[in-house]
């Protein structure tokens, strides 16, 4: 799958047939083969229910693949790796209210360096420094769930950023929120230095952000592969029913 | 609206307003929860040692006293008292005529001052304050992350039972063709708690994976606390009163003088 051209230690994500399965049956993803070089900005784009969201749990060692070949960063998904990959990676839920789950904003942002071992003080100063910059300082002390839809997104991505993982993972970034906070999103995907995947089924603000495209068709298989072009490409956007 | 309908919708509404920790600023949310579970503990202790009443009075009054001083609003604490208390107060019912009113008067006190303690505990005192506290306390970490984790699914479950509710409701036309809950109930289709469980189950495992993929590793990490020397000294003198007020309310000092 390899082109010649590539640079293999600039792979950050290598997936070869993979395939994920539900406990209930259901498939995830099937038969994916694709691969992700360092610093790219990557776009999954596919109708609802194609595998986006199941594919960006995977890349973010959270599922193990039932067959295939899955590596980020060279390393496979398991147990030993486990430190590495939450360091390394930070993933967005597509449900804010899935990813929230503590009693106040506050304990939100504390909880990821906390847990990283840094220091109550510097965990403390980092959470205020990304509190102010996403605009969320005035709800430090709120429950998160009795925020709005916006205002949990943007304490949800504060959360993921602030350790400015390695490779970031976004599940429909743009889901249910204000123009406010998609402005705010737009920003920060344009200034990320970082590897970055975006999973969405809107493609006009990805024109300016992405490098490259993979779209999904229905059936969870990858239907394409390539540059920002394929945004313009309404044949193969109508094939996978993104149109 | 039938009567199981409204039941468990009122249950849903106060079990999830029960778990969810206000934001309250006071006296309290700056005494150091490491002196201040104790004293509680110790209080709610005393309570249930209590064999007169006149020793619940002095704690009942010491209740209200840390009430006082606590600045949670009357509004607030009624709404997450109410309920447990007139419960158990229906269970011990029977008893005023089976046995005694004072039992029954003894029973209920005793509920009602116990759990008031524990809410104005649990309202001023953060989530990551109590972890941290227990860690302080050598509570071993099993114990910890279990406690942890169910104040996270209890809060998930009854939220999830209320929005289900809602649903429900919001489709429903009382006396047409839908059935009621006591119908559900009866055929034990488990047509609601089937797909509750569900619900709470796969909302659960996305909540478990977004923990791990924020760090979680199986342990609770302790964070500093943060009080208020004055606070806390005051806190502890008023409680260390309510306890000698208690037991000589206990012997027979008190009626000698």
């Amino acid at each position: 799958m390899h082109n010649d051209s590539v640079d293999s230690s600039r792979i950050v994500i290598f997936a070869e047939n993979l395939r994920y399965v539900y406990p209930d049956g259901t498939v995830g993803i099937d038969n994916a083969s694709l691969f992700i070089e360092e610093g790219e900005k990557v776009a999954l784009i596919g109708p609802n229910g194609c595998g986006k969201s199941t594919l960006l749990m995977l890349f973010a060692g959270l599922l193990r693949p039932t067959s295939g070949t899955l590596k980020i960063f060279g390393r496979n998904v398991s147990k030993e790796n486990y430190e590495f990959f939450r360091k390394n990676t930070g993933i967005l839920f597509q449900n804010p209210d899935d990813f929230l789950f503590n009693p106040t904003v506050l304990d939100e942002l504390l909880y990821t360096p906390i847990n990283m071992g840094m220091s109550y003080e510097e965990a403390m100063s980092l959470a205020i420094r990304y509190a102010k910059e996403f605009e969320i300082e005035h709800i430090l002390e709120k429950q998160p769930f009795r925020l709005s839809g916006g205002e949990k997104k943007r304490v949800a991505l504060a959360c993921v950023l602030m350790l400015r993982p390695k490779l970031l993972l976004l599940d429909e970034p743009m889901n249910n929120i204000d123009g406010k906070t998609k402005r705010k999103i737009i920003d920060v995907l344009k200034t990320y230095e970082n590897t970055l995947v975006v999973s969405t089924h809107e493609t006009h603000y990805l024109d300016d952000i992405v490098n490259k495209v993979i779209v999904f068709s229905e059936e969870k298989k990858v239907l394409r592969i390539g540059g920002r072009e394929l945004l313009q490409d309404e044949d193969t956007l109508l094939r996978a029913g993104v149109l | 609206m039938d009567l199981i309908h409204k039941t468990l919708k009122t249950a849903a509404n106060y079990f999830e307003n029960f778990f969810i920790q206000e934001n309250v600023k006071s006296f309290l949310v700056h005494v150091d929860p490491r002196i201040k579970l104790p004293t509680i503990a110790s209080l709610i202790i005393a309570v249930t040692l209590s064999t007169d009443l006149r020793q619940l009075f002095v704690l009942m009054a010491g209740f209200l006293l840390i009430y006082l001083l606590s600045g949670v609003s009357l509004r607030l604490y009624l709404k997450k008292v109410y309920l447990l208390t007139l419960f158990s107060l229906l269970i011990v019912l029977p008893h005023a005529f089976l046995s005694s009113v004072y039992y029954v008067v003894a029973f209920a006190l005793k509920v009602y001052i116990s759990l008031s303690l524990l809410i104005l505990f649990s309202l001023t005192t953060s989530l990551r304050d109590l972890l941290s506290t227990l860690k302080f306390y050598r509570v071993p970490d099993t114990i910890i992350s279990t406690i942890a984790l169910t104040c996270i699914q209890l809060f998930t479950l009854f939220k999830e039972l209320s929005r289900m509710l809602l649903a429900r409701e919001s489709r429903r036309i009382p006396g047409k063709r839908d059935k009621s809950c006591r119908e559900v109930w009866k055929k034990g289709s488990f047509e609601i708690l089937g797909p509750f469980f569900l619900r709470v189950y796969e909302r659960s495992e996305m909540i478990s994976l977004a923990m791990i993929s924020r760090g979680f590793s199986g342990k609770f990490v302790p964070m500093r606390v943060v009080s208020r020397r004055l606070n806390t000294g005051l806190f502890l003198v008023s409680a260390l009163c309510i306890m000698i007020l208690w037991i000589l309310a206990g012997s027979s000092f008190l009626l000698k003088i």
